[in-house]
């Protein structure tokens, strides 16, 4: 408990960073948010007008306290593009990116796990070269490539899904599946390779150490012997890379939206930073960085279940 | 005289490496008997570790026997299929070694450990296999078993670690157990425990024991007979007894001489000058001959083979034969 507290002190402190740091950087680039609204030959009284409406012409430290002391009360002002409210815009894009990331990285996880073990357990032989080369060329394989591929034969060649149109869940759960599916498997497939590469690696490493041989002293088969004693040591260091992964999805992902044409949040921050919409933007970052800190936080939670001897102090 | 449990016959292991195959183990032949503690002795490098984990089927990766016949029970052992052998590793042969701090597995704890080896070669149900558990440990002088049976190795002392893998080695009764070093990363008073308990195993449960020390202090307080060897094959072997008084082998001799004892206080300490040749070194002669004080020409020059000088005692030395009758 005490740990969860100065664990949740941390948090905030870093996310009352992270909003300055982004406050200040988007107030330093150039581009008048007026300018993008109104456009280039607007008035002089019409672009200060507006300003005043916006609460631009206030000095930056005040304009900081004014936004943050609202966003402590949950509000993180409005859209200056779509005159609505920042929590709005994020949460109405969020199935989508949800979506895509739980569906990536389950995807990832059911696929790279066992092909990392495998890989392992025929470890010099020929599937084991087979798996390196194939993680190989999904590491060096662009996935705004894949997507496009997918479009082409899945979607344009077999009709499987209806490229650049996305249907919600609640408009049809198959539908929706239907064309979430391949982008999240798109999404997926660089993922899988780092992971079958990292869990490779680690339990190659792991399969020196003494307990390995212990185990096998015990009468166990190779098989026995990876997947009771040292998977789980195997798999500490590979929770770190999924966590990253995870997070990263997690603020959306801007190419893959963009080639499926999808209403996700990473298309959401590129309109944003066009308009220099400037609530909008600060709004995104500080959504991605909780959600960076928040899955630091369980991947520590998760560190101390798969490893007694790290202790949470 | 008792029936021979194991029977190691002119074992020969080479090391794959880049350069070539070298060889490790260069004819080792030697037998222990039922209910006996063999003890081998022998410098680091000079083949006993690998000597043992071939009698566990467990060679590394790049080693290989290249010939002989090891046989447990009068069958050949070496020549068994995997599965086969994992029916016996564990169960009828176990092993301990010399890392207790990195021979358990960290992430589990202590219990979930011990019980798996029972349940996987007897199908017992885990509530049999932890009670079994608990009675082993108490027997190997664990206290608070229970408590320790629910401990994560990394709460453990080194000495109750080791105490963890004899009570693991010992759970399914084996008929032999091979101690790889067991006391050499321990405190003087925690190895002498674990030798004493290692006495009391042989006695108690009539577990034949194969115990492996550089240390010719510890296995002539341990053990009945003892092996000496160097560079990958056997000098010397003969009852304990004979070897302390009678040792024939310069390197024998060399390794009780090292030994401090109370009457050497004072004087300076005997050390084998050298050290043990590489496996890419390869002497025409005796393997000894050049860190041997005694060494003549034709030590150099000739290998010596493994005469008996006396009933069951060995030596591979042109000289012991000479000695023994003077």
């Amino acid at each position: 408990m005490n740990y969860l507290l100065r664990r949740g002190c941390t948090l905030i402190i870093t996310l009352l960073f992270v909003s300055m740091i982004t406050f200040v950087l988007f107030q330093l680039i150039p581009g008048d948010p007026a300018l993008a609204i109104l456009g280039l030959d607007a008035e002089e009284g019409q672009i200060q007008e507006l300003h005043a409406q916006l609460g631009l012409e206030l000095p930056m430290h005040m304009r900081y306290i004014h936004w943050m002391s609202n966003v402590l009360k949950g509000d993180f002002g409005a859209s200056i593009r779509f005159s609505r409210p920042v929590v709005d815009l994020i949460y109405s894009r969020l199935p989508v990116t949800l979506s895509l990331a739980i569906m990536s990285i389950g995807i990832a996880i059911i696929v790279a796990i066992p092909l990392g073990i495998l890989a392992v357990r025929s470890h010099n032989k020929g599937s084991d070269y087979l798996i390196s080369i194939i993680t190989q060329l999904g590491m060096a394989i662009p996935s705004f490539w894949l997507g496009i591929i997918f479009i082409l034969i899945f979607g344009l060649k077999l009709g499987w899904f209806i490229p650049g149109r996305y249907i919600p869940w609640n408009e049809s759960m198959i539908g929706a599946f239907k064309s979430l599916l391949f982008p999240s498997l798109a999404m997926s497939i660089p993922v899988i390779a780092v992971i079958i590469r990292y869990l490779r690696t680690s339990l190659l490493e792991q399969m020196k150490l003494d307990y390995v041989r212990t185990a096998y002293s015990k009468g166990f088969s190779k098989k026995l012997v990876v997947y009771r004693h040292v998977l789980k040591n195997a798999l500490i260091p590979v929770i770190t890379v999924i966590g990253m992964m995870v997070a990263s999805v997690l603020g959306g992902s801007l190419v893959i939206e963009q080639v499926f044409a999808l209403p996700g949040l990473g298309r959401l921050l590129v309109a944003s930073i066009k308009y220099r919409d400037i609530f909008l933007i600060q709004g995104i970052v500080m959504y991605i960085a909780s959600v960076v800190i928040g899955i630091n936080f369980i991947i520590d939670i998760l560190y101390k279940s798969l490893d007694p001897r790290i202790q949470i102090k | 005289m008792n029936n021979i449990l194991l029977k190691v016959e002119d074992l020969h292991i080479a090391f794959h490496t880049s350069k070539g195959s070298l060889p490790a183990i260069k004819g080792v032949s030697f037998e222990v008997e039922e209910g006996e503690i063999l003890g081998i002795v022998g410098e680091s490098g000079c083949g006993k570790s690998i000597t043992s984990l071939a009698l566990m089927g467990l060679l590394p990766q790049n080693s290989e026997i290249v010939s002989g016949n090891i046989y447990f029970e009068n069958k050949n052992i070496n020549s068994l299929k995997e599965e086969d052998m994992q029916k016996l590793r564990g169960n009828e042969i176990s092993m301990i070694f010399q890392e207790p701090m990195n021979s358990l597995n960290p992430v589990y704890k202590i219990g979930h450990q011990m019980i798996e080896g029972l349940i996987l070669h007897f199908g017992i149900s885990k509530k049999e296999a932890k009670e079994r558990t608990i009675n082993m440990m108490k027997e190997v002088g664990l206290a608070r078993a229970t408590e320790i049976f629910n401990s994560y190795p990394h709460e453990l002392s080194g000495g109750m670690r080791q105490r963890i893998m004899i009570a693991m080695a010992l759970i399914c009764k084996p008929k032999l157990l091979i101690a790889d070093e067991p006391t050499t990363a321990l405190d003087v008073t925690i190895q002498a425990q674990i030798l004493e308990l290692m006495k009391k195993i042989n006695r108690e449960m009539k577990t034949t024991i194969i115990f492996i020390s550089h240390d010719i202090g510890v296995i002539a307080q341990t053990c009945d007979r003892v092996v000496v060897m160097y560079a990958g094959q056997v000098v010397e072997q003969a009852k304990v007894d004979e070897i302390i008084k009678r040792g024939a082998h310069p390197y024998t001799r060399g390794l009780m001489e090292a030994i401090p004892t109370h009457q050497k206080r004072g004087t300076p300490l005997k050390a084998i000058k050298g050290r043990v040749p590489s496996l890419l070194e390869r002497a025409k002669g005796c393997s000894f001959a050049s860190r041997c004080e005694k060494a003549v020409k034709q030590c150099t020059e000739k290998k010596p083979l493994l005469n008996s000088i006396k009933d069951k005692h060995q030596v591979r030395c042109f000289l012991a034969q000479e000695e023994g009758e003077a």
